[in-house]
């Protein structure tokens, strides 16, 4: 099942993970990005350019990061208006001018 | 006016003043089995540096998959072949020259008359992927165009065996998947033998979307738990090779118990109280044996299947390249057709046209282009198998396995020239070895590649493929009424020409040297070609540029106002075209042989059941091999084994062993020690070899399941190998030292 982003992202948002996914499935949410739960294809490519290590299988995330799960699920309840998150290097850029 | 040189001398400071430039160009991807979704490419100074999907196409609603996104790596591969290039050493040596167009074209034309001349048009046999492909109807054409109806596709090892059973039951192609437009209404889904979640992505993804809105249910059967199983919510561990008895015991249990749609069935159907006699003896008890499956699961799926509506029966290729295939595939048609799901929203239906457009399928068999009957005739298969090959048959493409005897053996006539386009034969075919015996045999081959392959090895002459992003073309979304295009985001890398074009030169050239009168590629260029595909429809190319996809008036039941295209012009359950060929006219099952699961004795030596064709994400045949992204993720293939059995073996998750069938080869994997497989199987992967390996074998045996498998004819209508599996093996760990051979 699908991937999830955990605790470790919160603050970092680091968007490695958004340069390597080969189906643009990362979403902007303002503390941290989301994986769609429908779009990921389970390839686990995200997973090693996490510099955090907050990328899980569904299945496997470790009970203290539980509630992440249903927190993604919710990002995309509704007509879904979460963007896209940008590329990593769009998002720095991003930030500098703020 | 500055030199070369001059200018090479400006500062690098000053060169870079020079603003990037950026621009977005839509497209189409080409790659199978998806729906050809649409593309935003985008390039930064001319060259690609991202690929999106569209956001509005019908296909994808902006979604991509990985064989997409990572299309510009294949485009740019440093091993990708650029220029014509000649045969300067001995056949299989390897050692090629750059030459000229002009050359290479001189070369083939002269090549194919001396084979022409010697041994007659039919020695030439073309070599092609799917027949339904635009590359693939360019060299049909050609051959045609010299007189040769003999053509190689993978269809013996993908959809032909259920073409045959589709079209003899419902009269044309039936489709397996649906796409956003209709799938929101699908209630349930059933994977049998099929996997989608990693073969065939945008489907899998819209249909998750749609369960979640619809409170939907998806079904897997397979006797792998694989990526699609594990979100299933109701999973079936199948024993391999069984699917056709299981599928006879639900059409058992749906007519016995009242199921089926009456309405349907009485207006719609002939054959259905021969058929309902017939099934009785296919108890769901009689299938729990033989499948491994609870009668009772297989009541309650039957059951299931037939109340919610409406429902996708989406089934695979393994279960019907098998001594039985084409009569499962029947059953499954009759499955969709007595619920009442055939053409309705949201289930199984009939392929759409887009009117007056010029489609592959048309093209294929359309009576300009078709040579004369008793030509035709003598297409290899044509005799034994009449429904696969020859002018009755319904893929119109040869008996491979036949035609490989006749590279080697000279009978039933000698096939002494190949053209190969985009092919691999003896990496994607079961016993590669002997495609490669027959290479051997030729006296001469041209081969239009990305990269120098096993095959290309032994060329006279390698031609250069453009890739997708280079080249004009028209698709027809897969069974859509949807025209979407495809044109050159870039220029052809190198001297690259698309095949199209390629076949378009080589007729002329053989033209103007007199050795044929006329070639079937009466067009200058391929885009050319393409404004004529659109001649009938109200639509220019340079509108469908401008907007990217059109799409025609779509619409379900169409048998309502046509009827079914079978000889009753209704679904035949009781199939009278399988009654004129001698053939089951009602569908059976019968044990396959010498398989792990027929009812004789297991071999104690080989235990085990090989299944030989998993997917991994990006691999699709024996494409993709060495993309970076897909080498990072998968660089071994990989074998998945049951605990217990691993246990029993002395296997560790992580070991390298070797799977040995009984035909006494093996081949070398990397174990995946899993519970989500059956115990008396293991699993391994097709096609996978290595482009960039020394041994110029290139890891085409080592490591892919084709060395270990047989290509022997054992479906007796299509003519079909056992090729994805389903063969005696046993698996042990590698030792330091061994060696394959």
């Amino acid at each position: 099942m699908a991937y999830v982003v955990t605790e470790p992202c919160i603050g970092v948002k680091d968007h490695a993970c958004v340069d390597v996914c080969p189906v643009d499935c990362f979403y902007e949410g303002a503390d941290q990005v989301f994986i769609h739960p429908e779009e990921c294809i389970d390839c686990g490519a995200c997973i090693p350019a996490c510099p955090v290590s907050a990328i899980y299988e569904g299945d496997a995330v470790p009970p203290e990061y539980a509630s992440y799960v249903a927190k993604a699920e919710e990002a995309f309840r509704g007509n879904g208006n979460i963007p896209r998150a940008p590329k990593q290097a769009q998002w720095e850029a991003t930030k500098a001018k703020v | 006016m500055p030199t070369t040189d001059t200018v090479n001398q400006v500062p690098a400071a000053v060169k870079s003043i020079k603003p990037d430039t950026f621009k977005t160009v839509k497209s189409t991807c080409y790659i199978w089995p998806c729906p050809f979704c649409g593309v935003d490419v985008k390039l930064q100074n001319d060259r690609i540096v991202e690929i999106k999907g569209t956001s509005d196409h019908p296909a994808n609603m902006g979604q991509i998959c990985p064989r997409g996104k990572n299309a510009a790596e294949d485009l740019y591969h440093e091993n990708r072949v650029l220029y014509p290039m000649k045969r300067v050493g001995k056949r299989g040596e390897g050692k090629f020259e750059r030459c000229s167009w002009d050359e290479a074209l001189d070369l083939i034309a002269d090549g194919l008359q001396r084979v022409r001349e010697k041994y007659g048009d039919l020695a030439v046999c073309g070599e092609v992927g799917s027949p339904y492909r635009t590359h693939c109807v360019a060299t049909m054409l050609f051959l045609r165009s010299i007189g040769s109806p003999n053509i190689m596709s993978d269809l013996n090892r993908c959809d032909g065996p259920n073409q045959i059973a589709q079209n003899v039951t419902a009269g044309d192609w039936v489709a397996r998947y649906a796409w956003p437009m209709d799938i929101d209404n699908t209630k349930l889904l059933i994977c049998w033998g099929s996997n989608p979640a990693v073969s065939v992505f945008m489907f899998f993804r819209q249909w998750l979307a749609a369960k979640r809105k619809n409170n939907g249910t998806l079904i897997a059967i397979d006797p792998r738990r694989h990526k699609t199983a594990q979100q299933a919510d109701i999973y079936v561990p199948i024993k391999p090779g069984t699917d056709g008895a299981m599928a006879l015991a639900m059409i058992n249990v749906i007519i016995n118990e009242d199921l089926y749609d009456k309405d349907f069935v009485e207006h719609w159907t002939v054959g259905f109280a021969e058929l309902a006699a017939h099934v009785q003896r296919y108890t769901p008890d009689w299938a729990a044996k033989i499948c491994e499956v609870p009668a009772q699961q297989i009541r309650d799926l039957a059951r299931l299947y037939a109340t919610t509506k409406p429902a996708i029966l989406q089934h695979g290729i393994g279960a019907q390249v098998s001594r039985n295939g084409v009569q499962t595939c029947r059953s499954f048609t009759i499955l969709m057709a007595i619920t009442g799901n055939l053409d309705v929203p949201g289930g199984n239906w009939i392929q759409k046209a887009a009117p007056g457009f010029k489609s592959n399928g048309m093209l294929f068999n359309h009576p300009d282009f078709r040579l004369p009957r008793e030509v035709e005739a003598q297409q290899i298969g044509a005799k034994e198998y009449p429904l696969w090959a020859g002018p009755d048959s319904y893929t119109l493409t040869n008996h491979n396995v036949m035609t490989i005897d006749a590279m080697i053996t000279g009978k039933p006539y000698p096939i002494k020239a190949m053209v190969v386009s985009g092919a691999n034969g003896w990496a994607s075919m079961p016993e590669g070895q002997r495609v490669l015996e027959g290479l051997k045999n030729m006296e001469f081959v041209v081969v239009n590649e990305y990269r120098m392959t096993p095959t290309t090895d032994y060329a006279d002459v390698v031609l250069p493929k453009a890739h997708w992003l280079e080249y004009w073309d028209i698709d027809v979304n897969y069974q859509q009424n949807l025209l979407s295009i495809r044109q050159p985001v870039i220029p052809p890398l190198g001297e690259a020409k698309d095949d199209v074009q390629i076949f378009i030169d080589l007729g002329r050239r053989m033209v103007d040297k007199g050795y044929i009168k006329k070639s079937l590629l009466a067009w200058k260029t391929t885009k050319e070609f393409c404004e004529w595909r659109l001649k009938d429809t109200p639509y220019t190319l340079d509108e469908l540029v401008r907007k990217h996809f059109i799409k025609f008036e779509w619409s379900y039941k169409e048998y309502e106002k046509k009827g079914f295209k079978t000889p009753s012009g209704k679904v035949e359950l009781y199939s009278s075209e399988f009654a004129k060929h001698g053939q089951d006219p009602l569908p059976i099952w019968v044990e396959p042989g010498a398989t792990p699961t027929s009812s004789g004795a297991t071999p104690a030596e080989y235990p085990l059941t090989y299944l030989g064709y998993t997917r991994h994400f990006m691999n699709l045949h024996t494409r993709f091999v060495d993309n970076p992204w897909f080498k990072k993720l998968l660089p071994e293939p990989i074998a998945e084994i049951h605990p217990d059995t691993a246990a029993r073996n002395g296997i560790k998750d992580g070991d390298w062993v070797w799977i040995e069938s009984i035909h006494k080869r093996r081949i070398k994997l990397k174990a995946k020690v899993t519970p989500d497989i059956r115990p008396e199987c293991v699993s391994g992967m097709g096609g996978f070899w290595r482009p960039e390996d020394r041994d110029r074998r290139r890891g085409a045996f080592l490591h892919n399941s084709n060395w270990i498998l047989s290509y022997e004819a054992e479906d007796p209508i299509s003519g079909a190998a056992r090729s994805k599996g389903g063969t005696h093996c046993k698996v042990y760990p590698v030792k330091d030292g061994d060696v394959q051979f």
